[in-house]
């Protein structure tokens, strides 16, 4: 199994000219149009949009993980240490995976995990690489304190549904970290929870790149979180990047009518939820 | 509009087969006088011959045309279907609606019930109203009846619970709307599509217990059916395998014609259920 | 835990009798004389009437006679069958275990087999193998069961003479030991064949619809995203997220496959319970017909317990959270 890292100054995981055409009630929607997309080693990079900006289509074409809806048409070159994802054979994606590679966190914990099984086991199953069940059982106590959760032995034990939205969020991303990935792929991570519990996942995520110098790029409409975690933002709408720039340079001095927009919609957000007027935090 | 859903019938996989075969079927029966070569009464054949040009399907013991009896038999045969899936529309669902606008003890109750009889095999049910009842030939589809309202009244239940719960159905009471108009305008249309594919399925249940019936020689003997055309062919099963296996094919052929159909306005209504399921590779 | 399986139980008991309550009224409804009903075709001496007027207290007021009636019932008299002259709970011990046999191996072959069929047929990335596999197991559900008995019997006994026609036995044998054992299976092959084929066909298309709804769960990406085999993501978690379903209308189609007891027992002329009830209701032998049928509300009320009690062990949602009580 060959582990790659790439040379110094190329991009991990590379996007180039993706197009990602889906046929919906018979009509072809274009969801991704032609997106350039580079992530560093140690990078946390972001993509905000909309609904329907085609970011989320994105992040799982990059990770072939599409959900199943007919393809017209898939194409262009998604880099990962410089090979192709897109034409790698099944058994290549599934090392990857399983070890070094790229790793995903979606949005809706409950479904993302599976009712019927324990914790233990659904995280073990990401652990088979290591020789045996101690280590398994250590290495699993150990990514759950990686993730904030110090209760190891009583959570393990536990059913995904006898879990809150915050610690299933948690499970999932020692889940994908189980394989030691070189980039974390985290679609609308904290979109399905209560807003304290997004803010300690948003503080796990930074932590994690901190410490691990673990890549990520954060597919979110949170221009928040953008602002917390990334350094760098890709800005999606209609299926095309419509502006990229280092986190800051895009909060103060926003190149893109559209970026301007969204970013002062999210004030007057913040704003009126600041003056107590309008919903409550 | 009416133009517009058959075409979107026959656009999907297997409905428009489903009601080209439920078509031609039931024109074979009802003009089985043009279409069969001597009534079903005729006798004068020699009996028991094999399949030929004179005679497709051969004859049966008692020297009747089988081609033509089956064009005969199965007018009573799809009327049962029909006319009992009918009724155990009217009577389920009649109880369902009720079950579910209602609610409260009284739904309670009536559930109660429908899981009794929901918990009785069909042909029981139907076994034991012929024992009591008799088995002319509207008892009879009373009798199927009584066997197969439970899954109707269970549905139409469900329907009503689900929709009364969405926003339209809100909306229309908080404009003050009566409790018929809710009913009929605004639920009932919805559930439609539903409930006409279970009417269907229904209907090739209902084919399906009446040929068992009639198989065990308990249906109306003055009317011929296909279940009753199996009877006999039991008997001369070694002699006359023409006798068993025509009837027979008739039967698959109307209960595939339902159920196509049924599917087929399934994949209209929720093309989701029929699509192919996300693969695992890659 | 436990509390859970005794609500379970006490509602089936409850259905039991609710069950039994309405025959009984429905009995009362027949038309014409009580005893000539229970007797059947055959007239009725003087003294028998009086005879049978006492014991089933004909004369006395409804409810007297109603919790009579549950009172031999729960002790097991359920009658006296004047067609077979032998009561009726003695001819319902001989038949009924014959057709649990029967029903039983077919049932339980047919829902293996169906699962797995469902299951390829689900997950399989080759269309067409799919399409193939509906198409078959939409066929096999239309033809009506005692059709293919009948088709099986033609190709298989009169045409190959592979094996027997119908019976449970041959008429004299001479077989002992292991022979015996072989001679008498090889009249249950086409029964039993006929009830797997029914059973699977029914369990075949409910389980690729359940199979086809768990691919579609976000836990299958999240294996996926583990870097599991297609082999490694069916096993661990598809096939027992999508058999619970299935499982919860496994009661229902035990209740099926009584019912095809009777038209397959007539094809194969198997002395079984089938049989019995359609004998019955040619002779209209009420208490028999009564019988059989508080043996099959019975059996199925017993199925969907022991169904539950499977399906609460399966999914630890319920099973954890009655625990927790």
């Amino acid at each position: 199994m060959t582990v790659n890292t790439p040379p110094a100054d190329a991009p991990l995981l590379s996007a180039r000219d993706v197009k990602v055409h889906l046929r919906v009630h018979g009509r072809v929607v274009k969801a991704v149009d032609g997106v350039d997309i580079e992530v560093h080693p140690g990078q946390c990079v972001g993509i905000v949009g909309e609904s329907g900006s085609g970011k989320s289509t994105l992040g799982r074409a990059m990770t072939r993980l599409l959900p199943n809806v007919e393809i017209a048409e898939l194409s262009g070159s998604v880099r990962f240490c410089g090979e192709d994802v897109l034409a790698m054979t099944p058994e290549r994606i599934r090392a990857l995976r399983r070890h070094r590679g790229l790793s995903m966190v979606f949005q809706d914990p409950l479904s993302y995990l599976n009712p019927t099984l324990r914790i233990d086991r659904q995280l073990g199953e990401a652990l088979r690489h290591l020789p045996d069940r101690a280590v398994v059982r250590e290495q699993s106590a150990e990514l759950l304190r990686q993730v904030g959760l110090d209760d190891t032995r009583r959570i393990l034990r536990l059913y995904p549904h006898e879990l809150s939205g915050g610690m299933r969020q948690r499970v999932l991303i020692a889940m994908a970290l189980a394989p030691d990935p070189q980039i974390l792929v985290a679609d609308e991570p904290t979109t399905a929870l209560d807003a304290t519990v997004q803010y300690q996942v948003i503080q796990t995520l930074r932590r994690l790149n901190k410490e691990r110098n673990l890549a990520m790029l954060v597919i979110t409409h949170d221009l928040g979180m953008v602002a917390e975690l990334c350094d760098r933002v890709y800005v999606m709408n209609g299926g095309k990047v419509v502006e990229s720039a280092d986190v800051f340079a895009l909060f103060d001095a926003p190149q893109n009518a559209y970026t301007a927009s969204l970013l002062a919609a999210a004030r007057r957000l913040h704003q009126t939820k600041a003056l107590g007027v309008g919903p409550a935090t | 509009m009416a133009l517009d859903l058959v075409r979107r019938l026959f656009a999907t996989r297997f409905g428009g087969i489903g009601v080209v075969i439920l078509l031609a079927v039931s024109i074979l029966s009802i003009l089985a006088p043009f279409f069969a070569s001597s009534g079903p009464e005729d006798i004068g054949s020699p009996s028991m011959l094999p399949p030929s040009w004179q005679h497709p399907f051969g004859t049966d013991s008692l020297g009747r045309d089988v081609r033509s009896v089956l064009l005969y038999a199965g007018r009573s045969s799809l009327t049962i279907g029909f006319c009992a899936a009918a009724m155990a529309f009217l009577i389920g669902g009649t109880i369902g609606a009720l079950a579910g606008y209602f609610r409260g003890p009284l739904a309670a109750v009536l559930l109660r019930v429908t899981d009794l009889f929901h918990t009785l095999p069909a042909i029981i049910i139907v076994l034991f109203s012929v024992s009591l009842l008799g088995a002319s030939f509207w008892l009879q589809v009373a009798a199927v009846a009584l066997a197969i309202w439970p899954i109707e009244a269970r549905l139409v239940y469900g329907q009503f619970i689900t929709l009364s719960e969405r926003e339209f159905v809100l909306a229309a009471r908080a404009a003050g709307l009566s409790t018929g108009h809710l009913i009929f305008r605004e639920i009932l249309p919805n559930a439609l599509p539903t409930v006409i594919v279970q009417v269907a399925l229904d209907a090739s249940t209902a084919i399906l217990i009446e040929a068992g019936l009639g198989f065990l020689g308990l249906s109306d003997p003055t009317v011929p059916s296909w279940g009753e055309m199996l009877n006999r062919g039991q008997e001369f099963l070694e002699l006359a395998w023409w006798m068993s296996v025509f009837p027979g094919m008739a039967i698959c052929i109307a209960v595939l014609g339902f159920n196509l159909f049924a599917d087929g306005v399934t994949e209209m209504f929720n093309p989701r259920a029929t699509a192919a399921p996300p693969k695992l590779e890659g | 835990m436990v509390r859970h399986i005794a609500g379970h139980l006490a509602q089936a008991l409850l259905l039991l009798i609710v069950v039994v309550v309405a025959i009984f009224c429905l009995l009362q409804l027949i038309p014409g004389d009580p005893v000539q009903a229970m007797v059947g075709d055959m007239p009725v001496p003087p003294a028998l009437r009086a005879a049978l007027e006492q014991r089933f207290r004909l004369n006395e007021p409804f409810l007297d006679r109603l919790f009579g009636y549950l009172s031999n019932v729960a002790h097991g008299d359920l009658g006296y069958s004047m067609n077979y002259r032998r009561p009726v709970f003695d001819i319902l011990a001989e038949r009924f275990p014959r057709t649990l046999l029967l029903a039983g191996i077919g049932y339980a072959f047919g829902i293996l087999i169906g699962i797995a069929i469902g299951i390829h047929s689900a997950v399989t990335p080759h269309r067409g193998v799919d399409r193939a596999w509906s198409s078959l197991m939409l066929i096999g559900y239309a033809m009506p069961t005692f059709w293919v008995g009948q088709l099986l019997v033609l190709t298989f006994s009169i045409q190959l003479g592979w094996l027997p026609t119908q019976g449970m036995g041959p008429m004299i044998s001479r077989a002992e030991g292991i022979d015996w054992l072989i001679e008498r299976a090889t009249y249950l092959v086409l029964p039993v064949a006929t009830y797997t084929i029914l059973e699977t066909t029914r369990v075949a298309r409910f389980m690729r619809a359940s199979v086809a709804e768990t691919l579609e769960q976000g836990y299958i990406v999240t294996a996926r995203q583990k870097g599991l085999t297609r082999h490694e993501v069916i096993m661990g978690h598809v096939v027992r997220n999508s058999v619970l379903p299935v499982i919860t209308v496994m009661g229902y189609s035990f209740g099926t496959a009584m019912g095809g007891a009777v038209l397959l027992e007539t094809v194969f002329s198997y002395p079984g319970m089938g049989s019995l009830m359609v004998e019955a209701v040619r002779a209209r032998d009420t208490q028999v017909i009564v019988g059989v049928v508080i043996v099959v509300a019975c059996s199925v009320v017993v199925m969907n317990i022991i169904v539950d009690l499977l399906y609460a062990w399966l999914d630890p949602r319920i099973r954890v959270a009655a625990a927790a009580r």
